[in-house]
């Protein structure tokens, strides 16, 4: 271990944690590649250390964001039906699918959701239109205090239908793939249920921990997670987390958008190599 | 249980398991520069199982290894949106608990407007103002 991989790991490792909760995802992008390139990990104890990273990047945020109101705890149980739903379907039916098909299908819906993301970089707030009948039925719809904006910002959720489809194929996704999906998550939330962008990245940061918790059992008991790699890793994305779950309130969603986007782009690549085998 | 104490509980839960966590990984991590992972704080002979072995967990914190106040810790990690799940579902699952849209600006506490639109009316759950938050029925019905 050099002072220079060692420096880089804890850079990736704070980045992957700040970043995971300013855009709602888990942060295994960057943890997975620093760990095999830069310390040369095996792959599997790699992202066993990534699955508990996704957890500290979810709990160490989410704690911040249930209290000041950003997560929508009633968008985000109610949701959690339908990816645990589609991860256990996932997990059933996993073995009948290839991997490498829906590594690259889903690398192009990341990357053409980030694409269509780049018409909406200016949007601060969704545009205010009729509500869902079931948002109001299932009483949806909340309110956040917006730091920025400085003023409580009242939302109702809107085709919530659709939403929720995509959550179960976020969660099927997660089930074939053993990925947390939390790009997909947030897509869900902020291009089909028009929520605030902070907000959308807040629950779905709330979300991706259960995710990923139900595969972190599976990874320890197939003896994946190595407590040297995954300690410290776990310390500085939880410091990453709290950095970053102390900075969404004070951005604008505008902001928080275009942190958002190349993320996007980022994980729509990887997943694409990863499909082709090329990327770790 | 009112909207505001849920959302704290909820909160709390997340804070302790993070807080207790990260408490136990530095500590297994603090101890692995002095003795080893493998190693033991009491002086007991370094273990020569697999180290992702989750198995001798207890026999491990018995005899204070690195290794095992480590795996605590993660383990704790890994159950903290467990519990907070678990949580949810158990507060929700409590008689006359409706969680629901209610006007904290006009009707003062939320639980006062539980009072006042009873279970299974809507139509004022809309949010028309900015002081609109999720309440909890369960105190109003009590």
């Amino acid at each position: 271990m050099t002072p220079t991989a060692d420096l880089g790991i804890f850079l990736a490792s704070l980045a992957a944690g700040l970043l995971g909760a300013l855009a709602g995802v888990g942060g295994g992008l960057l943890v997975v590649p620093a760990l095999t390139i830069l310390f040369g990990v095996d792959i599997r104890l790699a992202i066993g250390a990534s699955i508990v990273s996704v957890i500290a990047t979810s709990s160490g945020a989410a704690a911040a964001y249930v209290r000041d109101r950003l997560t929508n705890l009633r968008i985000g149980i109610f949701l959690e039906l339908a990816t645990t739903s589609g991860a256990v379907a996932g997990a059933v039916l996993a073995a009948g699918v290839a991997p490498v098909l829906l590594y690259l299908l889903l690398g192009v819906v990341l990357l053409l959701s980030a694409a269509m993301q780049v018409t909406r970089l200016g949007e601060e707030l969704p545009p205010s239109g009729p509500s869902s009948p079931l948002a109001v039925r299932l009483a949806l719809g909340d309110s956040y205090p917006d730091l920025r904006l400085r003023r409580d910002v009242t939302y109702v959720p809107k085709r919530i239908p659709l939403g929720f489809t995509l959550m179960a194929i976020a969660g099927l996704v997660s089930g074939f793939l053993g990925i947390g999906s939390g790009a997909l998550k947030v897509i869900a939330m902020d291009a089909a249920m028009r929520l605030p962008m902070k907000v959308s990245s807040a629950t779905s940061n709330f979300m991706i921990g259960v995710t990923a918790a139900a595969w972190a059992g599976v990874y320890i008991g197939r003896g994946d997670v190595d407590v040297r790699i995954a300690s410290p890793v776990a310390l500085r994305v939880l410091t990453g987390a709290f950095l970053g779950a102390r900075l969404l309130g004070r951005l604008s969603n505008t902001t928080v958008r275009r942190i958002f986007v190349p993320v996007l782009a980022a994980i729509g690549t990887e997943t694409i190599l990863h499909g082709l085998r090329v990327g770790p | 249980m009112t909207p505001d104490r849920f959302r704290l509980v909820v909160s709390w839960v997340l804070t302790i398991g993070v807080t207790l966590s990260a408490g136990l990984i530095a500590l297994g991590f603090a101890g692995s520069f002095i003795v080893g992972w493998r190693g033991s704080l009491l002086g007991d002979p370094h273990l020569d199982t697999p180290i992702t072995d989750f198995g001798g967990l207890l026999a491990g914190l018995s005899a204070l290894r690195p290794q095992a106040i480590g795996q605590l810790g993660l383990i704790v990690l890994v159950a903290t949106p467990v519990m907070r799940g678990e949580l949810a579902g158990r507060i929700r699952a409590r008689p006359g608990c409706d969680l629901r849209l209610h006007h904290r600006g006009r009707a003062g506490h939320p639980a006062d407007r539980c009072r006042s639109h009873p279970v299974g009316d809507i139509k004022d759950a809309i949010p028309t103002d900015a002081g609109a938050v999720v309440a909890g029925c369960e105190a109003a019905h009590g």
